[in-house]
């Protein structure tokens, strides 16, 4: 949800992703810059804020952990609602938590429709001699979903910076897009909205996804 | 249902007041006939009874708490217990609906008022709810309270809300909840937007705003409370009570169950555990939302601090967070939530940490609503047997938490032992402080008279008195026949007119002889300290007065002189017809005789000197 009070937009971004992929360290390495580290000052990796200018534009994301273990699956929507992002992390050298990523985003189009931003993390590129899930199938799936593929690796503190600044500029661009049609909504009284806002992110999220990746993947 | 009615009844029957009755009217009563019949003595023990009244008294007393035990089961009224709160609850809710039809027949009494007087919210309000929307007000930021124009608009927009609710919930006949809901939430939208665009609020700054917003928020949501909270028209109830029950079944379940990493063994956990839970509960008292919410953040931050190894991701956080709903069993968990989510304002409930924690709570509630074998990944069969009651489980939780509740009473006793010492270690402190400052005092006050004593020769001192008095009464003898006809005079008035004649004869006569100018300087070079000087000069001027009075009290008292002087002063003007009548020569020989005196005692000082 945004609140675009005062030029300050607060979008909420859910972590989704199994057990052990490294959800946490993620987040920890974006929002505290540490992995894996005694001093880390939060007592807490489930809730987190973070600041950020884009374009002169304050953006405030709200980031909020989730209960990866199956037996919480069905609670998803809860958590989902009105999100206005989803980083979706896998284990590179976890076949099943990739599968487990592909639910997470067909619940989340059926759930929410193309409201949401979709990335998706693999993570632990630190651990590419064991990697099972490969590359391209997922970069292929990811571009197949309107969903940007990033390649991270908290440890290393590849790519996670680099993740959530698109993130933030595709929820940027989508919530003006949403401003401007509620503008025009409320001139014309159509009930066009909708419709403008969905052909509008279908394009977007495919054109960039392509050169992201790429360029994370040379980075 | 039954069965824990009766153990209500126990315990309140243990403490029953026949021990408790004033014991210190008893004491009083102590050396005091019975009571009743007076024939026979009392004893403290029986309060105040001979033996034959206690026994009657006690079987009244029995009768008593019978009768009102009866009265207790017709009305079904039973203190909320916390073991069964399930139960409690339901009574709870019967006595809350009475107060709220209560209420509303109070308000239809006084909708006539409700639009004219300035407050009208308050005079439905009971005193609890008041004090809360006093501490409200007293925590309005000062800024706010100095605009003079703020206060009356917001006065007059909760006002404009709280009737409008009420309304709606009166005149429909089953009001929908979700429309009082979307009614509140538009409220909350219009008053952001009136603080954007209306004249008052201009001066405003973003904070005062967001404060006001959640200041209108509280207020009107502690006053619709009773109306909105459970309402009767929505199955909150109902889900409560099932949830309860749920959550009852489910009582054997276990940390492990849960692969949550509460350590069940760890003393400090278990206590961070209850401390967590009793936050947990304090959200059933709240009335507001937005307290009601910060009552759950309290709570899940607690969840963090026991949860060891590092920062805790979700992954830990929500099971511990469905365990510890599991084990508090919150009174009314469902018309809490639902509460919050129909009336707490949307934009706060769906960001921000308290949005993350209460989907939680949600998300905990709803997972312990659809919890299954499976998800506890244990047999199906196991499961069922568990939740029927068939299979026991030798809960170590709650053999732990009955501990940790005893730890905690024992550690509250502790503490008020500790306040006591202290303030009994203050008090000794204070009473050795007491004697020091008494010796100090009584040293220095010793050490001040030594001092002055060696300053001044106290021997001259009594030894001046006693030699000038002695010889004061030697005169007194001596003095004795001349002074006879004037102490025979019966009235008083005579004795100024003797005097008033005498003191100007005594300035004429003691002038030109100057043997009493020559006294004084005498006198003052014997006495080098002033204060000396005082004590000599009183016998000085007993004996300038006394050259008038000293004969004529000579035989009465010697404290009535200086009197006597004053009161001669006074009546020197108006006895003064008065003084022909003295014969001169009765003046002549006193005065005679005191300048013999005075000689006398100025030549025994300087004698001794």
């Amino acid at each position: 949800m945004m609140a675009n009070t005062s030029s300050t937009y607060s979008f909420k971004v859910v972590l989704l992703g199994e057990g052990c992929v490294g959800k946490t360290s993620v987040v920890l390495r974006y929002v505290e810059d540490k992995f894996n580290e005694k001093h880390i000052t939060t007592l807490q990796a489930s809730f987190l804020n973070k600041k950020l200018n884009i374009a002169g534009k304050r953006l405030n994301l709200a980031i909020w952990d989730t209960a990866g273990q199956e037996r919480f699956h069905a609670l998803g929507p809860i958590y989902y609602r009105m999100s206005n992002g989803a980083v979706l992390v896998y284990d590179i050298t976890d076949e099943d938590s990739f599968e487990k990523v592909k639910n997470w985003v067909k619940e989340l189009r059926k759930m929410l429709g193309n409201d949401i931003c979709l990335t998706i993390a693999g993570n632990k590129i630190d651990l590419e001699k064991q990697r099972t899930v490969m590359q391209e199938d997922a970069e292929r799936y990811a571009q197949s979903v309107g969903a940007v593929h990033f390649h991270t690796s908290a440890k290393l503190n590849r790519g996670i910076e680099e993740m959530f600044l698109e993130l933030s500029q595709r929820m940027l661009e989508k919530a003006q897009e949403f401003d401007l049609a509620k503008a025009s909504e409320m001139s014309r009284r159509g009930s066009m909205r909708r419709n403008v806002v969905v052909v509008d992110d279908e394009d977007l999220p495919t054109s960039s996804s392509n050169s992201r990746s790429v360029c994370c993947l040379s980075g | 249902m039954q069965p824990w009615i009766d153990e209500a009844r126990s315990s309140t029957l243990s403490s029953n007041p026949v021990p408790m009755m004033e014991p210190s009217i008893s004491k009083i009563s102590i050396d005091i006939k019975c009571k009743k019949c007076k024939d026979f003595y009392g004893t403290p023990q029986q309060l105040g009874f001979c033996s034959v009244c206690y026994q009657n008294h006690l079987k009244q007393q029995k009768h008593r708490t019978e009768l009102a035990r009866e009265r207790e089961n017709t009305v079904e009224v039973v203190r909320q217990s916390p073991k069964q709160p399930g139960f409690s609850k339901f009574e709870d809710k019967i006595k809350q609906q009475g107060a709220k039809k209560l209420k509303n027949k109070l308000k239809d009494l006084l909708k006539p008022n409700t639009k004219e007087s300035s407050a009208p919210e308050q005079l439905l309000l009971d005193p609890d709810t008041q004090a809360e929307l006093d501490k409200l007000h007293s925590e309005l930021p000062p800024p706010i309270l100095a605009n003079p124009a703020l206060e009356p608009d917001v006065r007059d927009v909760i006002r404009d809300v709280i009737i409008r609710l009420t309304h709606a919930t009166e005149q429909e006949k089953a009001p929908c909840v979700e429309d009082l809901s979307e009614m509140m939430q538009n409220f909350y939208a219009n008053f952001a937007k009136r603080m954007e665009s209306h004249k008052i609020y201009e001066d405003t700054t973003p904070s005062e705003r967001e404060f006001l917003l959640g200041y209108v928020e509280k207020y009107a949501m502690i006053c619709l409370y009773p109306i909105l909270f459970c309402p009767p028209f929505t199955e909150d109830e109902e889900q409560d009570l099932a949830i309860q029950e749920r959550i009852r079944q489910l009582q054997w379940v276990s940390a492990k169950h849960l692969d949550c990493g509460i350590e069940e063994t760890n003393t400090t956990v278990l206590n961070l555990v209850y401390n967590s839970m009793g936050k947990l509960l304090e959200m059933d008292s709240a009335r507001a939302p937005q307290d009601k919410l910060s009552r759950v953040v309290d709570c899940c931050r607690d969840i963090f601090l026991f949860l060891q190894g590092g920062p805790a991701s979700a992954d830990e956080f929500f099971p511990a967070l469905i365990f510890l709903v599991l084990k508090t069993n919150l009174v009314r968990l469902k018309s809490n939530i639902h509460y919050v989510t129909r009336f707490c304002n949307a934009n706060l409930l769906n960001a921000g940490e308290a949005g993350y924690f209460f989907t939680h709570l949600s998300g905990a509630v709803r997972f312990i609503e659809d919890l299954t074998a499976h998800h506890l990944g244990m047999d199906p069969v196991e499961f069922e047997e568990y939740m029927s009651g068939k299979r026991a489980c030798s809960s170590f939780w709650e053999s732990a938490m009955f501990v940790i509740e005893s730890l905690h009473t024992m550690d509250e006793g502790l503490s008020t032992l500790s306040d006591l010492a202290a303030i009994q270690s203050k008090v000794l402190d204070g009473t050795i402080q007491m004697r020091s400052d008494l010796d100090t005092f009584c040293a220095d006050i010793t050490a001040s008279i030594d001092r002055i004593s060696a300053e001044i020769p106290l021997q001259f001192m009594s030894q001046e008195k006693v030699e000038f008095d002695g010889h004061l009464s030697g005169e007194g003898d001596w003095l004795v026949s001349p002074l006879q006809p004037q102490s025979d005079d019966p009235s008083t008035a005579l004795q100024p007119d003797s005097s008033t004649t005498l003191q100007p004869d005594s300035s004429t006569t003691s002038q030109p002889e100057g043997s009493t100018t020559q006294n004084p300087p005498s006198l003052s070079s014997e006495d080098i300290i002033q204060p000396s000087l005082e004590t000599t000069q009183l016998p000085v001027q007993n004996l300038k007065r006394g050259s008038s009075s000293a004969h004529e009290t000579q035989g009465t008292a010697q404290h009535s002189t200086p009197q006597a002087g004053q009161t001669s002063y006074q009546g020197f003007s108006s006895q003064r017809l008065q003084i022909p009548s003295i014969p001169c020569a009765m003046e002549v020989l006193p005065m005679t005789s005191l300048q013999l005196a005075l000689n006398r005692a100025v030549t025994v000082q300087t004698a001794k000197l």
